[in-house]
């Protein structure tokens, strides 16, 4: 709690998480509030320009962009945070049990991570959807799985310093078993490293979901994303870039605003730190 | 140290022969794909003949190894060799170019903001390859194009003179640049560190000849360490700009292939992309040679290369 004070005092990160929370809550609630959805076809209103009626104007088929950016925030987001958030949880775990358990597991556990990490995240997407069958989300494993690694390697790190620590050592002493330690000692300490990956690992994930969505290995097509919504932009560059550059210009926002927020959580954990240690 | 090379690049044809040993049982296991139609000719009008798995991956790699044919197109029933061929050429001359680019403007980057660590161009540079290596390559293909060539009309956005292939060639070049000088940063600066670079600043060497004579040997090991992942991501980028420039390269034939479910079509792109990457790997260990001379002896003594500082 004390941390999250902290984050919220530093301005920039404190802005960074709300534009973030606004996008979302825009993304959420819009929808509802909307007069049009997301597949409805108007061929009356075919590229128009933004306008109080439609505020990002419309695209080729005459739907809303506005509220296809929502619907397409609803997908990319959950995507994001949803595999971020795999990768987290199983990264954490297998850094956690390769640096406890040492010896052979360990150098198995790194060497499966090394090989993960050799093959771009893009490909190994592509390579699962295409293998598992498209349009079922099953692009969503390999972006997890190719965000596992890093989370493991600091993990990993931290669980090594922390087992070689005094306190460790003399909790151990007073007959602490691994569970205790884990739970205890190294949660607490690997918790914030973890956070300030996991703010990476969410705009990583931010971005493969919308390059896959961009060449097409996505959801199915009536249903946005934001990477699909600056493809279907892109063919009237000239003529209307306002259809691909809002999508492109939403994405960095929200790139940005996960590192601003990253940062944030950084520096205010290295303040933190330095407070301890006087 | 010859000898090891010769076997680094002998090793290749069975590393290929692996990945698409993995890719047809893959196909055939989980998606049911019929491997046959991979080794089918042209005339075969009734289909390929009946062949178990592994003699369909046998005769398939005879063809591919031996007499460079890649089979038939699926779509339009004709040889695919020449098409990848030209489609390889434009994605490799690309990429090829831009991997050159990467490292001439990446390296003196992370060089320069090691050099001025904790000052407000590290801080820059820091956080624009940050900001960069994460960025999705369109967003960056579309910024360039809106901006050189909508509105100051330098460039076709059709590409139509060669030297309009610099918007795809810059795009990629400054994400793999962010890449390489976020490493070289962080390298050079754990050598600026280390106590022989105080002690030859003791014996009156100047700052510039430290730097360039004696830290940046080091400096380099873990810049071209990364150079097989620069080369991997920047053939990943190479699908995402190919696509918005209408490029027709190997990474738009692999969306095309994804899309239309062409076994044939994307069984060749897999080997050449595979063929490419261990090339790559292959330059990254002669790199890694070159600037560790540490390991020509360990090299000459026939142990195995071991990829030190490494991430």
């Amino acid at each position: 709690m004390r941390q999250i004070g902290a984050i919220l005092r530093n301005p920039v990160s404190a802005a960074a998480l709300a534009v973030l929370l606004a996008i979302i809550l825009f993304c959420v609630i819009y929808p509802f509030v909307s007069p049009y959805t997301y597949w409805e076809v108007n061929p009356g209103d075919r590229h128009q320009m933004p306008s109080a009626e439609h505020p990002f104007g419309t695209d080729y088929l005459g739907r809303d962009l506005l509220v296809r950016m929502a619907w397409g925030g609803r997908v990319t987001l959950s995507v994001a945070f949803l595999t971020g958030l795999i990768a987290a949880a199983a990264g954490t775990l297998a850094g956690i049990v390769s640096g406890f358990a040492g010896g052979f597991a360990d150098s198995v556990i790194m060497r499966v991570m090394d090989a993960i990490s050799s093959v771009p995240s893009l490909l190994l997407a592509i390579v699962f959807d295409y293998l598992l069958g498209m349009g079922h989300g099953n692009f969503l494993f390999g972006i997890a799985i190719a965000g596992i690694p890093p989370f493991a390697r600091i993990v990993r790190a931290a669980v090594l310093e922390i087992g070689t620590s005094s306190y460790v050592a003399a909790s151990r002493a007073l007959g602490a078993g691994p569970v205790h330690i884990i739970k205890e000692h190294v949660i607490h300490n690997v918790m914030p490293l973890a956070a300030v990956q996991a703010t990476t690992s969410v705009a990583d994930a931010l971005t493969t979901c919308t390059v896959l969505g961009y060449i097409g290995v996505s959801i199915g097509a009536p249903r946005p994303e934001w990477g699909l919504l600056f493809d279907l932009g892109r063919k009237q560059l000239r003529s209307m870039p306002h259809l691909s550059l809002i999508p492109a210009l939403t994405i960095t926002v929200c790139i940005v605003c996960l590192y601003l927020l990253g940062n944030g959580i950084r520096d205010s954990l290295s303040a933190e730190g330095d407070r301890h240690e006087r | 140290m010859l000898g090891y090379f010769c076997k680094r690049i002998l090793l290749i044809i069975p590393t290929v022969m692996a990945v698409i040993l993995l890719v047809f049982v893959l196909m055939a296991s989980l998606m049911g794909t019929d491997t046959s139609r991979m080794i089918r000719y042209e005339d075969d009008v009734y289909g390929a003949p009946r062949l178990s798995l592994l003699q369909q991956y046998g005769k398939y790699c005879y063809r591919v190894f031996v007499r460079g044919d890649f089979g038939v197109n699926d779509s339009y029933n004709s040889p695919l060799d020449e098409d990848l061929m030209k489609r390889t050429a434009v994605t490799l001359k690309m990429t090829g170019i831009s991997v050159l680019a990467t490292y001439f403007a990446g390296l003196p980057l992370g060089v320069f903001a090691a050099c001025r660590r904790g000052r407000w161009q590290d801080s820059l540079i820091t956080s624009l390859t940050t900001f960069f290596s994460a960025l999705p390559s369109f967003c960056l293909a579309l910024g360039l194009v809106l901006f050189f060539a909508l509105r100051l009309g330098w460039v076709h956005v059709t590409l139509q003179d060669p030297a309009d292939h610099i918007i795809p060639i810059a795009t990629l070049a400054v994400i793999g640049a962010a890449n390489v000088a976020k490493v070289t940063r962080a390298g050079m600066a754990e050598v600026l560190d280390k106590p022989f670079i105080l002690s030859l600043r003791s014996l009156g060497l100047s700052r510039g000849s430290v730097i360039f004579r004696h830290a940046l040997k080091s400096a380099l090991i873990p810049a071209f360490s990364v150079f097989n992942t620069v080369c991997a991501n920047l053939i990943c980028g190479s699908i995402v700009v190919e696509r918005f420039f209408n490029l027709r390269g190997l990474g738009t034939c692999i969306i095309g292939a994804v899309g239309s479910r062409a076994t044939t079509t994307l069984m060749g792109c897999v080997t050449i992309v595979a063929l490419i990457m261990s090339v790559c790997s292959v330059i990254t260990d002669l790199l890694f040679v070159l600037v560790n001379p540490s390991l020509r002896k360990t090299l000459s003594f026939g142990s195995r290369l071991r990829r030190r500082g490494g991430r």
